[in-house]
Formats: structure tokens, sequence, C-alpha cells
């Protein structure tokens, strides 16, 4: 055969195969109308990571949060935050012994893993103890602080035996449905593999295996796509029917512009947030666009978080309570979320976010914050205690001592940039040398100036107000910045009270509840002395505005109808995927 | 080819290349703050713990990094590690390697940027040798108008126009990513009609962002060649117009331009990074600016490492072969 004639012969071959097609992986085509597109979280841009690998206990591997608790792992129990709801799911229900040293789980019968084997005991076993003797794994931190060890009593009834009491230890860990990605993994696929190298990924073997609803057919650095799985345990046991979508694709998203983009083109159902001057925009291009809230301005979500101004409590002149006091009456948050957030968020003086603060700002709560009264803005009052401080104002109208003036360098990372300007102006109208110093974007030289005290003033969020008060008042504890260095940057500000420690020693060997007056006291007692000083001044909740395209599917939580919390990192929109209806 | 000056050239491309992976290992090192540590504290903050102590484990994960050792050592085992194109894990999203993540973007960027490359480089030659030749068309200068004017524009600006206009005013292609989120990609005509169209875009903001760049170098060389001696000679001798401007006229002008063809195609391993965000494709750029703002030292280390051996190549090669384009250079001892 001439040449000429063998380099036609081999573009055909070409073409044909080529016009034909040859799917390699076998997955069938399901219409959009049956299909949940998501992206990741905000945090998360780019391609997608990781694609091969569903170890979701190794470092830096964020399947879990991402996609794998929405799809392939199910949580023991999960946890409605709007309403502090718990919801069973694997387990049926825990309970602790008296001194809170141990907490016998029960486990619901008849879950089963997708290669059919029947999800038990050994299973909780073998992952908690594998966290616990690996320290090299994300989370094993908690267990090797926490896990003394876990005994089956029966294939369904796990006792979880904990090195100290831990009245909150199994709600926070492995119930709550929020970044707790603590899930069980089967003990007969893991049992013998090395936990530092193991992939769990092998598409043949139909690995990652997981209790979910849904099984991955196909992962690349593009596009993660589950399937339903029509034997999934909950349907076989009349736990539940199975969820509407019958297939669920992560596909990885650019920034804010990129996910206003792709929602407005139909091409996404949830996943990235919006900034409120883009959700605005989305909505007037796509009208089944919509937020937490379906009217504006406060769009978004809570996320247990708020802004804080934290002031170094170890150096001068923030130790002084009347120059903390000043600051905090020169500042209007309401301005604050005006300008930095289009009256997106709420003020607030606690650090209590929606989440809880509906329940536990209990009248006596509220009698404390009123006679206080912190959310004001006053220059009087912040005359009035600059003089107390021995500060008087100078030539230039500044407030200074000794012939200097206070400084109040506000220093902000990146991400709570809107903040700064506007509070800059505040102070400086109140009579402060304030100026906003903004973090270059790549540096993270905050967070060490942050943890060994190198700050005079700095923007925070403070987070972990989930569920009830004590989640936050601890972070005021002292031995969180002991020799003045703090090991989390929620607990930065340098506080030292004796009185406050004493109460927050106390609850936290009780568990959180309404029920419990000796709890209520106790939180009242600690919100007095935190509004009495002022360690840190709350500013406003954070929230985000998370989007929901209903031109398929319907029956999103919002404010209307709050049966999860929306975030999609959060291990409970598992709850979401299984509420979720085509339009 | 003289075989002194190839090996000469060999060797100063591989100084150049070591003093730019030397510079490439100091930058990343000297943005502020520890990315471990700050990595950890944001997650743990995240979560509203506090009773981690993030100082014990950020020292675990730079000894699982080899961030404990002194630069020096960092530096020897770095260099070691690229001599075998182990480039390492990446610090944010471990324990994918960094060649699985460039490996992963390479065919996007190639693709889309090679293609685009090319199609700028042919537009553009024909363009400006076009225009420079005395005989063309009035009309044809009218319409190099609005290519001049697009050049002017900044790629990634006219990448936001296009983006505005053609996806979300008038919803006419896609409004990014790489193909359709509900595409099986293999190799077949439905992918490959997808991710073409999915490419167009793109592509156009970057070929009509550089095109007048390559318009006016063209029309200056065939500008200049028109003027020499052999030029007229051949006029004079009845060789016909066209024969002229082709063989004779373009293709001698065609030499600077193959040189920038080069140096440009060098450069495309590091992605457009702009255009990729801006159309969230999945190439090499949208690696690069994650990898930068979370201070993965790594992949920047990866990526930048590829990009200057890649150029370093391209040089080495137009070196050797330009002798081979115009026979009026030679090699000397």
């Amino acid at each position: 055969m001439c040449q000429k004639s063998f380099l036609k012969f081999v573009l055909v071959i070409l073409g044909v195969y080529f016009f034909w097609g040859h799917n390699v992986y076998a997955i069938e085509k399901v219409a959009r109308e049956k299909t949940l597109v998501v992206t990741p979280w905000s945090d998360t841009t780019g391609p997608l990571k990781n694609a091969k690998n569903w170890h979701i206990y190794q470092i830096g591997n964020k399947n879990q949060r991402e996609i794998g608790h929405k799809t392939i792992y199910e949580a023991l129990m999960y946890t409605n935050l709007n309403t502090g709801e718990l919801v069973p799911w694997q387990a049926t229900g825990f309970k602790y012994n008296e001194d809170f040293t141990t907490v016998t789980v029960n486990l619901r019968p008849g879950v089963k893993w997708s290669d059919g084997v029947s999800f038990s005991c050994t299973d909780v076993k073998f992952t908690l103890e594998m966290l616990r003797d690996n320290s090299d794994l994300n989370y094993a931190f908690i267990y090797q602080e926490w896990l003394k060890d876990v005994v089956c009593v029966d294939d369904l009834t796990v006792q979880i035996n904990l090195n100290k009491p831990g009245p909150r230890w199994f709600h926070m860990n492995l119930a709550l449905g929020h970044e707790n990605h603590q899930v069980i993994l089967p003990s007969h696929i893991w049992g013998d593999k090395d936990p530092k190298t193991f992939t769990n990924y092998d598409l043949e073997k139909s690995w990652p295996v997981g209790t979910g609803a849904y099984a991955l057919v196909s992962s690349n650095a593009q596009q993660y796509i589950f399937d339903r799985r029509d034997d999934w345990w909950g349907t076989e046991t009349g736990f539940m029917d199975n969820p509407a979508p019958e297939r669920i694709i992560l596909v990885s998203v650019g920034g804010d512009e990129s996910m206003a983009q792709m929602i407005i083109a139909d091409n996404v159902d949830s996943g990235h947030p919006l900034q409120p001057g883009s959700f605005k925009a989305a909505t007037k291009r796509n009208e089944n666009i919509r937020s937490w809230n379906r009217k504006g301005p406060v769009w978004g979500a809570a996320d247990g978080c708020g802004y804080v101004l934290f002031m170094n409590l170890a150096k001068e002149p923030w130790n002084n309570r009347d120059v903390r006091l000043a600051i905090n009456y020169a500042i209007d948050r309401k301005q604050l979320s005006t300008i930095g957030y289009e009256n997106a968020n709420y003020p607030v003086v606690l650090p209590y976010s929606s989440y809880m603060s509906g329940r536990w700002i209990t009248p006596a709560t509220q009698k404390i914050i009123d006679k206080y009264d912190r959310d004001k803005t006053d220059h009087q009052l912040v005359a009035k205690h600059m003089k107390a401080a021995g500060y008087e104002k100078n030539s230039k109208g500044l407030w200074s001592k000794n012939g200097e003036t206070l400084k109040v360098p506000l220093r902000t990372p990146q991400w709570l940039a809107p903040l700064a300007p506007p509070m800059s102006v505040q102070l400086k109208k109140a009579g402060f040398d304030a100026s906003a110093v903004l973090e270059p974007e790549a540096s993270s030289a905050w967070v060490d100036d942050l943890k060994v005290g190198n700050f005079e003033t700095m923007f925070m969020v403070h987070c972990g107000s989930l569920g009830e008060p004590y989640q936050t008042l601890k972070d005021l504890h002292s031995k969180w910045s002991a020799d003045n260095k703090c090991n989390s940057p929620i607990a930065c500000s340098r506080y030292r009270n004796d009185e406050y420690d004493k109460i927050i020693d106390k609850l936290e060997k009780i568990p959180g509840s309404l029920d419990d007056e000796n709890y209520k006291t106790l939180v009242n007692q600690a919100v007095d002395i935190y509004l009495r000083d002022m360690p840190e001044i709350m500013l406003l909740e954070e929230l985000h505005v998370v989007v929901y395209n209903e031109k398929y599917w319907t029956n999103w939580p919002g404010g209307e109808n709050p049966y999860a919390a929306p975030y999609p990192c959060w291990e409970a929109w598992n709850l979401i995927v299984h509420n979720l209806q085509p339009r | 080819m003289n075989l002194n000056y190839v090996l000469i050239r060999f060797f100063q491309s591989l100084l150049i290349i070591f003093i730019a992976v030397t510079i490439n290992f100091v930058i990343p090192r000297m943005i502020p703050g520890d990315p471990i540590e700050a990595a950890l504290s944001t997650k743990i903050a995240i979560s509203g713990t506090v009773s981690v102590d993030v100082e014990e484990m950020a020292k675990i994960y730079r000894k699982k990094f080899g961030l404990d050792q002194p630069y020096l050592v960092q530096y020897v085992n770095y260099l070691k590690d690229l001599t075998t194109f182990n480039l390492g894990v990446s610090l944010v999203n471990f324990p994918e390697t960094v060649a699985t993540q460039l490996l992963s973007a390479l065919p996007w960027t190639i693709g889309l940027l090679v293609v685009s490359t090319i199609i700028t480089f042919l537009l553009g030659t024909i363009i400006g040798a076009i225009i420079a030749w005395p005989s063309c068309p009035k009309w044809f200068h009218v319409l190099v108008i609005p290519f001049m004017l697009t050049s002017t524009i900044p790629f990634f600006l006219l990448g936001i126009i296009l983006l505005f206009l053609f996806s979300v005013v008038w919803a006419v292609f896609p409004a990014g990513g790489g193909y359709s989120p509900l595409l099986i990609v293999d190799y077949d005509l439905e992918s490959a009609i997808d991710i073409a169209y999915h490419a167009v875009l793109p592509s156009i903001s970057l070929v009509f962002g550089s095109l007048g760049a390559w318009v006016l170098s063209m029309r200056a060389m065939m500008i200049s060649v028109q003027g020499d001696d052999y030029i007229l000679f051949a006029k004079s001798r009845g060789v016909s117009p066209a024969r002229i401007f082709v063989w004779y006229c373009m293709r001698n002008a065609l030499l600077p331009q193959f040189t920038n063809l080069a140096l440009t195609l060098g450069t495309v391993i590091g992605g457009a990074v702009l255009v990729e965000i801006i159309f969230s494709y999945p190439g090499i750029g949208s690696i690069l600016f994650a990898a930068i703002a979370g201070k993965d030292y790594f992949v920047i280390q990866g990526i930048v490492y590829i990009l200057i051996l890649s150029l370093g190549v391209c040089l080495f090669l137009i070196d050797l072969l330009y002798p081979l384009i115009d026979p009026r250079i030679k090699y000397s001892d």
C-alpha cells in the first residue's frame, strides 16, 4: 500500500472513531432537569484538586468538604443549626454517662455501605481509633486529645470512652452538621490499608465506598460526577425516599464574577456565594436566582461568625477599659454595614450568631444588653471615657496624652477590607488618630503577629456561635493566650479576668441547655462581665449571600423554610439534597 | 553547524536557567508570613476551635514538606528534585502533586494559547504584509482600523467586554469553563465541538488583544525589505508582483516574526492568567493565581520552572535553527 493510501486509511479510521465517539467511561447522559450542578465554596477556586484521591482525612484533601458530604459519605447525625434540632441519620441517638466521660451511640439498623456490607460499630471503632493513632491525619489532634478508646457493646451499640469530661464532644464532632467533616469509613475496605498513603480511589472497584445515596462515577480537575444509587439503604429500610436529583456534578468556579456568569446562564444551581452587588445584578438578569432571604437588603444567611475588632489587651492603652469603651462609642455599626456591605449585615454586640441568638438572648440577657447599651454612637461618651483614661484633645482635635496622640492602626486582613475605611473615618471624627492598614493580598504575616501579640488592633472574625453561648464566650478565657501567645486567631485578645475564667470553667463542665437554670445564670454572669469590660468589640454578624437557582430545583432552605443551614461546605447540606424537588 | 558554537550556547542556556530557578526559589519565600500556619489558623478559626496547638501542628507539617530545614538545605534539595522533574506536592492541596495539577491544566493552556498564538501570527503576518504592499486596495486599509483599535485594549479587558456582551447580554457563548458542566468529556465529536465552543471567547480576546503588534511589526519589516536592491533587481528582471510579494518580500520580512513566534510559544505554558481567570478556563494561569493567593510555594515554583525551561529551550532552538531559515547567517568561531 503506498504512503498516500495508508495515510488516507488512517485518517478515515480516526474520523470514524472520532465521529461515532468512544465513551471510555460508559457514563450515560442525564437530562439537565434531573441533574444538580454545584460548585465549591468561595475559598476553593480554579481547577478541582485531588480528583484521584479520596482519602478524605489526608491534610489538604478537601473532597469531603466540597462534595463528599452531599454524596458519598453520611454522618451519624446532623443538626439543623437554625433550630438546634438534631437530625438522626446513621445513628438514632446518643447518651452520656454521669460525668460525661463516656457517650453511648445507638446505630440505626439496616444502614449499609454502597457495596452491600452492613454498617456497624466495627466501622466506628476503626475510624475513630485510626484518627487517634495517626497524628498527621486531619482531625487527629481532636482524637489524640479526647479519645481513650471505642468499645463495641454489639454491632449497633458504640461506647466511646473519652480521656476527660466532654459534655459537648459527640455533638461538636460527630453530629453538628457544620465544618466537622468527621465521618465513618468502611473498615472492611480500609482495615488492611496504610492510612498514610491509601488513595481510596478505584472506579472499577466502585471506590470510594460510602453509605450515601450517590456513587462517584467520574472525577477530573474540571468536574466530579456522582450518580444516584437505587440500592441506597434509606429506601430499603423505609427511612427516606431516594433524593430527587439523579446526578450531582461538582464543577470548578473562578470566583465571584465567574459564579455570577454561570448562575445567570443556568449552568449551576448553587455553590459559591455572591457579593451583595453581584447578587443584585444577577437577579436582574435571571429571576430564578434567590438567596436565603427572598427580599433584601439582608439577603444572606448566618455562618456562625461575627466581625470583631480585636485590641491587644496585653499592651497599653488597650488594657485600659475606658479606652476600649471610647472606641466602641465612636463606632457606628449600622454605617459600617451600609458602606462596607450594602446594608447586608446586622449590628451585634455579643459574639452570638442568628443560629442561637433567637433562643439564647433571653429576657434576662436582653436586660444586661440594655443596661450597658453598647450599640450606639455617642461622642459625649467617647469624651467621658477618654478623659477618664487621662486623655485630652490637642490643638488638632486628636486625643492625646503626654504629648502623644492615641494612634489606632486598624490592621485588616484582605477578606475584611470593607470594614477598615469606614471605621477609620468614624474614629477620626471622634478624635482618634486612626488609619486603615490593609494587609497585602498574599500575606499571612498578620497570623504570626496575632499569635505573638505584635499588633495594636486588628479586624478578625469571632466564629463558633452555632448552638450555645459557651461556644464563643469560652474564647475570652485567659488560658488561650497564656504567655502572651495564642493558638487560634479567634482567641487572641489576651483578656485576663479570673472571675470570668471561673465562670467559663464551670460552663465547660455542663452541657448547654435552655432547661438548665444554672447554665443560663452562668452565661448571664459571663455576658455581664463581657459587656462591662468589652475585651473585644463585636461589630456585625457575618452573613454570606448563598445563592440558589430555582430554574430546575425548588424547596431550597431559606428564611421562610429553614430546614437546614445553607452553606455548601457544611456537612448538613446532605439534608438539602434529600429535600430538593424538581421544578 | 559549528559544534563549538552549539556547546557554548548550550552551557549559556544552562547558566541562564540556573540563575532563573534560583530566583524562582527565593521569591516565594520572601512573601511575609508562614503559609502553613496561616492555612491551619484560618481553617481552625472557621470551625470555632481554640484548643488546638497550631504551632505544634505546623511543625509536623513543615517537617513533612521539608520546610523545617535551613534554606540552604531546602535549596539543594530543590535543585536535586528539579533534575529529576520532581516538582513536589501542593502545600495547600496535599497530597496532590504539582505535576498532577500541571498535567491536568497543560492541555487546556497549550490548546488555547498555541492555537490563539498561531492564529494571531498568521493573521497579523498576512494583514501586515498586505497593508505594506503598494498595490493594497484602499478598502483594506479601512478594514484594518478596527483591528488596531482592539489591540490597544488590554486583552483581559477585552475578555470582560466580550463575556458581558456574548454570554450575559446576548447569551450566544458560554459564560466560562473549559466545557459544559453536563458534558461527559471523551474523544468524540461532541466533546470536540463543546470544547471549541467554550474556547471561542477566550481565543478572540487573546487574538484581537495582540493582533495589532504582529500587524505593525510585519508592516515595518515589509516596508524595510521593499527598499532593498534585490527587490529592484527582481522587478527589473520581470518577476511577477505576486512572486516578489510572497517569495522575495514576505519571506525575508518573516524572520523577526518567526523569532517573535518562537518566543511567544515558549511562554504559552505560563498561560494567560487574567484571561483564564475571567473565563474560568482550567489552565495553568488559574492554578498559578490560586497558588500565589494561597502561598503554595511548590506549585508556584513548579509552574515557573516549567516556564523557564520552555523559554530556555525555545531560545536555544531558535539560535540553532536561524541559519537554516536565513542562509545569510553563519556560525563563526
